[in-house]
């Protein structure tokens, strides 16, 4: 058979998918009745990535997930999950594993049972599933409790039997829906390494859903920030973190101050201007923007803060301190900034009792220019640069 | 990255069971759209309704002779009237007839507020105890009167209260004699406690259980008296639970038949005796439909004003 | 816990079982009278009741009505479940209202309702019609078991069977129905119990040539009490006792009758 009659056999879906998609989405939208759940979103998620769906609840991240998983329908729009378009597939067509939030183990059956269960409903034999399942439940470093009920598992475990009922058959897609939302902290992170340790290890895809920065941050080669059914940046993680391209994305991802203003070109410079008369400087600036409102975005820990002989005595901007909190490696601190009638929220470095501050001290801030990242400020409008 | 689920073993690998769940499924996915019709769910209730319908039909025909005369002689039925309700109510029977009513009601909510009273710290007790053993044994003391059925109930007050039974042993320890309980409105009122205070108990129960201990031991804190906070906190939460069971012994009670009979020694006749005698002894089921109808309507009216005003719409 | 309050739950507790407990010992008494306390113990009144024709067919039939209950219930009352309390249904209020019509009924009322149908129908001096009435009034038992496991049911957990390769037979194969197994045992147990108790419809329906159990004590009961009777009374005590056991290894105990709340 040839090359050209295999293409125009197997259809345009496959030729048109490219290779080093594990998922892609293309025009996707959802609606509940008058809800716009998910607006005709694009998205490809890399084979072998780990990519974290970011937003605040009903952001619409979760009902994403849903629809690869082919649990909710798109009103509009193809997915496709490898070479393959889905719209099709029933979910149990799909090779996909799903981690739910509430893990779903089902109550009537021990552990074994649990993970044993996609490869009966795959009429794999006997002796293959019980090889199979202690793989599964030693990768996720739980032998010897395949004989237990579910319920008598500490919450830990029962998330590793939950990860191991979705790793077990080996699918090509792993999808999390914020299964670590209901841990405490401790096992929270626990588990968030754990999946950083088994994706590394398996060489697996997996799409995370999360409401947490910090999970999303520690865990994914790269986030899709949501807000409202439409995605508001994509991009690494640190690029997404150093680099926000929305007045939103920075204030969900890293607590920026955000001072706003009118962008103007000041001869060579772009600089912005605040309602209160002072211009500022910016790192970046295109120059389409000349003009329009926008914000920059400071990072609570991109400012300094300098004590003052007194009051208003600096040339740069100058407030009060209104809340000091140790917090260990850092100090926590409030400052009200008059001019601009904002308070400022930073953590300065605390190693060897510096930058100590009482409440009421006169304070000037500080930053330095390539801190002062640009952003728009209308929701939803695309990201500058 | 390779599959290396193999979906489709060979045939002869398969257990046999498996084969009749691919027969299934392979059933299920020719008749999908069929399965999947907006009708189904209304079909799967057609056996339910279709049992029940036969009540209604009954309840019904009940309805249809309570507005019809009847000829006894030539046993007709003849044309529609009230005579049926008429005679209950205005002839010779009905001193009687209100007698009866006014009985069957007057016990009824007795049992009511008495079983919905002690039903109350029964329930907060056993969601309380600590030991899950004695709450086991709790809960069978409390299922087996309710389980055993009207007969053994009756039957057991019977021989604790009759002649030579153990209450007059009891009393007779200490000098009392000929002491009698059977045959008063006394000893039915006991035997409605046993009916009722169980399953008021059960229905109690969930609405007990989310109450948050925590909130008594706040309103402690803020300083409530252990009285207040029964009436402040755990009486108001229990609220909806409260207006069930109260609904449930309403309903049980007014339909009491075997404690009259018994206990009453059937002097002190409720509404269902009265109908047993019309319909069986008398052989009029007429004028005793035109007294079922009567009680239907008692009861639902009842039932209504409990759920509507008896214990105040439930605030969640 | 106040010492008022558990005065009230343990003096209502020994009130409950007061009777109870005496017609268990009444049983043991073996005499032809019930005088307490009794003189012997033993359980020729059980010997007895097993010799008296009328008490043994009565016996069998009750426990005849209690199975041909759970037959006529099964199916529609699962069925109606999974109809009304997982899938969507139009004016799910109103027909879940009609279903419990039977509880709400008092039950002479519907004994008399049902004399009536049977009147007409000829079907009168048989055992079934009178399971078709009682299963018909105690519907909502079975119903409301039924449904309580159904709204305790995960509702991810079909969910993620499907995600896991389940299609849809396997889903409700192996997930859903054994997740909602124990209710429906729990409810056909109730069933069972509430329709070999079961007293005032039966009676009502039945003829003297097949009177179950309870029918044939409140007969008796007009004659002279004897020890036969409560030996009757103690095989309900000891069926009940058995059934809160296989009930309570099903599901928490508590959770029996419980209606399901909602949302």
């Amino acid at each position: 058979m040839t090359t050209a009659s295999l293409d125009s056999e197997l259809g345009p879906s496959l030729a048109t998918a490219r290779a080093s998609a594990a998922v892609r989405l293309e025009g996707v939208s959802k609606r509940f009745g008058d809800v716009e759940a998910v607006q005709s979103l694009d998205l490809e998620i890399e084979r072998g990535e780990l990519l974290t769906l970011l937003g605040p609840s009903g952001s619409g991240k979760s009902t994403v997930l849903r629809m690869i998983a082919g649990l909710v329908k798109p009103t509009s729009g193809r997915i496709w999950i490898g070479d393959e378009e889905v719209g099709a597939h029933a979910t149990h067509e799909r090779d996909i594993a799903m981690v739910f939030q509430s893990l779903a183990l089902f109550p009537h059956m021990d552990v074994f049972g649990n993970v044993a269960f996609p490869l009966r409903m795959r009429r794999i034999g006997r002796k293959e599933i019980a090889r199979r399942v202690s793989e599964a439940l030693s990768i996720v470093r739980l032998p010897d409790i395949d004989k237990r009920r579910v319920d008598e598992l500490s919450g830990g475990q029962q998330q590793r039997v939950a990860i191991a009922r979705a790793l077990v058959y080996q699918p090509q897609l792993l999808l999390l829906d914020e299964p670590f939302g209901a841990l405490d902290r401790r096992l929270r992170e626990e588990m968030q390494l754990e999946i950083v340790r088994l994706h590394n290890a398996l060489d697996i895809t997996i799409v995370n859903v999360t409401h947490d920065q910090r999970e999303a941050l520690m865990l994914s080669d790269r986030i899709a920030v949501m807000d409202g059914g439409r995605l508001e940046q994509l991009g690494s993680s640190e690029a997404i973190y150093r680099a926000p391209a929305t007045r939103f994305v920075a204030e969900f991802l890293g607590d920026a101050n955000l001072i706003e203003g009118v962008l103007e070109a000041d001869g060579g410079d772009v600089r912005l201007k605040t309602a209160s008369g002072r211009s500022l400087r910016v790192a970046a600036a295109p120059e389409h923007l000349v003009g329009t409102r926008c914000a920059i975005a400071l990072k609570s820990e991109a400012i300094e803060l300098e004590r003052l002989p007194e009051p208003a005595a600096a040339e740069g901007l100058t407030g009060v301190v209104r809340l000091g909190v140790f917090e260990g490696g850092a100090r926590y601190y409030e400052v009200d900034v008059a001019e601009l009638d904002m308070r400022f929220k930073l953590s300065l470095p605390a190693a060897g009792g510096r930058n100590s501050f009482e409440i009421g001290d006169p304070v000037g801030l500080r930053w330095d220019v390539s801190d002062a990242h640009l952003v728009s400020v209308a929701a939803g409008a695309s990201a500058p640069g | 990255m390779s599959v290396s689920v193999d979906t489709k073993p060979r045939a002869r690998d398969l257990a046999f069971g498996w084969r009749i769940v691919d027969v299934l499924i392979a059933v299920r996915s020719k008749f999908a759209p069929v399965l999947h019709g907006p009708w189904v769910p209304y079909a799967m209730l057609i056996p339910a309704l279709a049992l029940v319908g036969l009540l209604v039909y009954g309840l019904g025909n009940l309805a249809w002779q309570s507005f019809h005369s009847f000829d006894a002689f030539r046993a007709q039925e003849g044309a529609a009237s009230l005579d049926q309700y008429r005679r209950i109510y205005t002839g010779s029977l009905s001193n009687h007839i209100f007698d009866t009513i006014g009985r069957t009601v007057g016990l009824s909510l007795a049992a009511v507020i008495t079983n919905v009273t002690l039903a109350v710290p029964l329930a907060y007790f056993i969601v309380r105890m600590r030991s899950n053993a004695w709450r086991l044994v709790t809960l069978v003391l409390l299922l087996v009167p309710f389980l055993i059925g009207d007969v053994v109930r009756a039957f057991g007050w019977y021989i604790l209260l009759g002649r030579h039974g153990a209450l007059t042993w009891f009393l007779g320890q200490f000098g009392v004699e000929d002491v009698r309980v059977l045959g008063t409105l006394w000893a039915i009122w006991l035997g409605m406690i046993q009916v009722g205070l169980p399953i008021a108990v059960l229905v109690l129960l969930p609405a007990m259980r989310r109450i948050d201990p925590d909130l008594e031991r706040a309103a402690a804190t803020l300083g409530a008296s252990r009285w207040k906070t029964w009436t402040r906190i755990v009486i108001p939460l229990a609220r909806p639970g409260l207006a069930s069971a109260a609904v449930i012994v309403w309903v049980l009670s007014m339909t009491e038949f075997a404690m009259p009979q018994v206990l009453g020694l059937g002097r002190l006749p409720f509404v269902a005796n009265e109908l047993d005698t019309m319909f069986f002894f008398q052989s009029n089921s007429y004028v005793g439909s035109a007294l079922a109808m009567t009680l239907l309507v008692i009861v639902f009216a009842g039932l209504l004003l409990l759920t509507r005003f008896g214990f105040g719409r439930a605030r969640r | 816990m106040g010492r008022v309050v558990r005065g009230f739950a343990i003096g209502s507790l020994v009130y409950l079982c007061l009777p109870t407990s005496i017609v268990l010992i009444s049983s043991l008494g073996g005499k032809g009278t019930l005088d307490f306390p009794p003189d012997t113990i033993s359980l020729s009144a059980y010997g007895d009741l097993l010799g008296n024709s009328d008490m043994r067919s009565g016996l069998f039939r009750s426990v005849l009505l209690g199975l041909m209950c759970v037959a006529f219930a099964a199916i529609p009352g699962v069925l109606a479940a999974l109809a009304l309390f997982r899938h969507r249904v139009r004016f799910q209020p109103l027909l879940s209202g009609i279903l419990t019509l039977g509880l709400a009924t008092p039950l002479v009322v519907s004994g008399m309702a049902f004399l009536l149908v049977y009147t007409r129908l000829g079907a009168i001096g048989e055992l079934w019609p009178i399971a078709i009435a009682i299963t018909a009034v105690n519907f909502p038992i079975l119903l409301y078991a039924v449904a309580s496991s159904i709204s305790n049911l995960n509702p991810e957990l079909e969910d993620a069977a499907a995600t896991l390769g389940a299609e849809e037979v396997q889903r409700f194969l192996f997930v859903t129905f054994p997740a909602i197994l124990p209710g429906i045992l729990t409810g056909l147990i109730m069933m069972f119990v509430f329709g070999m108790g079961e007293f005032l419809i039966t009676m009502i329906l039945s003829t003297v040539d097949n009177q179950t159990l309870p029918v044939v004590m409140f007969g008796s009961l007009r004659g002279a009490v004897s020890g036969t009777l409560a030996a009757g009374g103690g095989i309900y005590i000891v069926i009940s006792l058995v059934v809160i056991f296989l009930v309570s290894r099903l599901r928490s105990i508590e959770e029996i009758l419980s209606r399901p709340e909602q949302g």
